[in-house]
């Protein structure tokens, strides 16, 4: 039935809405509801050409015109929340995310908003836009090293990053490390 | 160096002992109050720029006092000429600052981004808005909204609006006199407190008497002409 393919669409987009991860892009869906919406728009142009004025007719062209306007909306709908949420991983881990998972325009979207949020950041250099969004207990924490990385310099000194070492440090200076996942925190 | 350590130091171990003119000079609590304000509020409200700058001035001469005292503390001669308790004080006093610029830097960050996700989420409404009448957003604001507006539409467009009907592909429609443009919800409730005397405010066939320190639930819609004499809470 028309519509159907679109609901397939909502219906993902409810279920993956509290995930942490994007799921696949559903690229054959949505490609699916392109072609249906393209024969409704051929279905209402022939209806119109031969309703004159048979009311039965032109009420028929009327709902092609709905339901074209109703796949228009879910597909909106279905985008916007991946946008959204890959909005929110660009600003919390800047590039440093999985784009396996998304379609090449989302790709494309990603890259560009990158550059964006470089550039706002370049505006407001003294509060560090991209930082933490915890407001800060502590100084200083404790954090584990995940993963040999080398040598990292930090704005009041270096540090050498190699696997299950522990460091005592200003919690700022780490942030941007947690989020690329290089370090985690110790909990006390 | 304007920096006023005094306070800074007066200020530790005092919580909750301040009164509220004390605790609302500070630039920082101003603009968290502004944050908070910001958080409940449907829509952006009243750019705090000169306040902003404040904090932003404020965080500078901080960190020179730190870049200052850090410098002093790896100077070894300097150092031996302080003695151990002075030495002790100017390492209190440097944490505390440090301390006390981080949470700067958090409040002037959370206002920043707390607009920033209320541009995303409604940014057709606030540029049709900037359009009409000017002010709502900064001018960085706009950039922002502007640019990432560009690049949704643009991913719209290459997703699968190009493979609509010429006549669908639009996003600001207002077909059948339903807008695309998503508004907010000014009916949203809030939970304000009271600066002054307002009255009595007639909310529908309702009504409520305000007084000054009262705390209400409100829908925003109900209190939005009369924000300048509410705190948000």
């Amino acid at each position: 039935m028309y519509g159907d393919l679109a609901d397939k669409l909502i219906a993902e987009a409810r279920r993956s809405e509290n995930l942490e991860q994007i799921p696949l892009y559903q690229t054959d869906i949505v490609r699916a509801v392109c072609r249906e919406t393209r024969q409704l728009s051929a279905l209402e142009d022939q209806a119109l050409a031969t309703a004159g004025s048979d009311r039965t007719k032109l009420a028929t062209a009327g709902v092609y015109g709905l339901c074209q306007r109703r796949n228009k909306r879910c597909l909106l709908a279905y985008h916007r929340q991946r946008l959204l949420k890959l909005q929110k991983k660009a600003w919390h881990e800047q590039d440093s995310f999985e784009t396996s998972n998304l379609s090449p325009s989302e790709q494309v979207f990603v890259r560009e908003f990158n550059e964006v949020l470089v550039n706002v950041k370049d505006m407001f250099e003294d509060i560090d836009l991209t930082g933490s969004m915890d407001p800060p207990r502590e100084m200083y924490v404790e954090v584990r090293c995940l993963q040999d990385a080398g040598e990292i310099q930090t704005e009041y000194g270096v540090f050498d990053l190699s696997k299950n070492s522990q460091f005592y440090v200003r919690q700022s200076d780490v942030h941007r490390l947690v989020q690329q996942k290089l370090v985690e925190l110790v909990k006390k | 160096m304007n920096l006023d350590l005094e306070s800074i130091i007066n200020s530790v171990g005092r919580r909750g002992t301040r009164t509220r003119a004390e605790y609302t000079t500070a630039p920082a609590q101003r603009l968290k109050q502004w944050w908070v304000a910001e958080r409940m509020a449907p829509h952006l409200l009243e750019y705090q720029l000169d306040l902003l700058n404040e904090v932003i001035t404020n965080c500078r001469s901080l960190r020179d006092y730190i870049e200052e005292t850090s410098l002093t503390l790896l100077d070894e001669a300097a150092v031996e000429s302080l003695g151990e308790e002075t030495l002790r004080d100017v390492k209190i006093k440097l944490l505390l600052v440090e301390t006390e610029l981080e949470r700067a830097k958090f409040v002037a960050r959370a206002y920043k981004r707390t607009r920033m996700a209320k541009i995303d989420l409604l940014p057709y409404y606030y540029l049709q808005q900037q359009e009409s009448q000017s002010g709502i957003m900064s001018k960085d604001e706009w950039v922002y909204c502007h640019h990432r507006t560009e690049l949704e539409a643009s991913s719209y467009y290459k997703g699968f609006l190009n493979a609509f009907p010429t006549e669908l592909q639009g996003l600001t429609d207002e077909d059948g006199h339903i807008s695309m443009i998503e508004t907010p919800d000014m009916d949203k409730p809030v939970v304000v407190r009271v600066n002054t005397d307002i009255g009595t405010l007639k909310i529908g066939s309702e009504e409520v008497e305000l007084v000054k320190n009262g705390v209400y639930l409100l829908r925003f819609s109900a209190v939005s002409d009369y924000l300048e004499f509410v705190d948000i809470l």
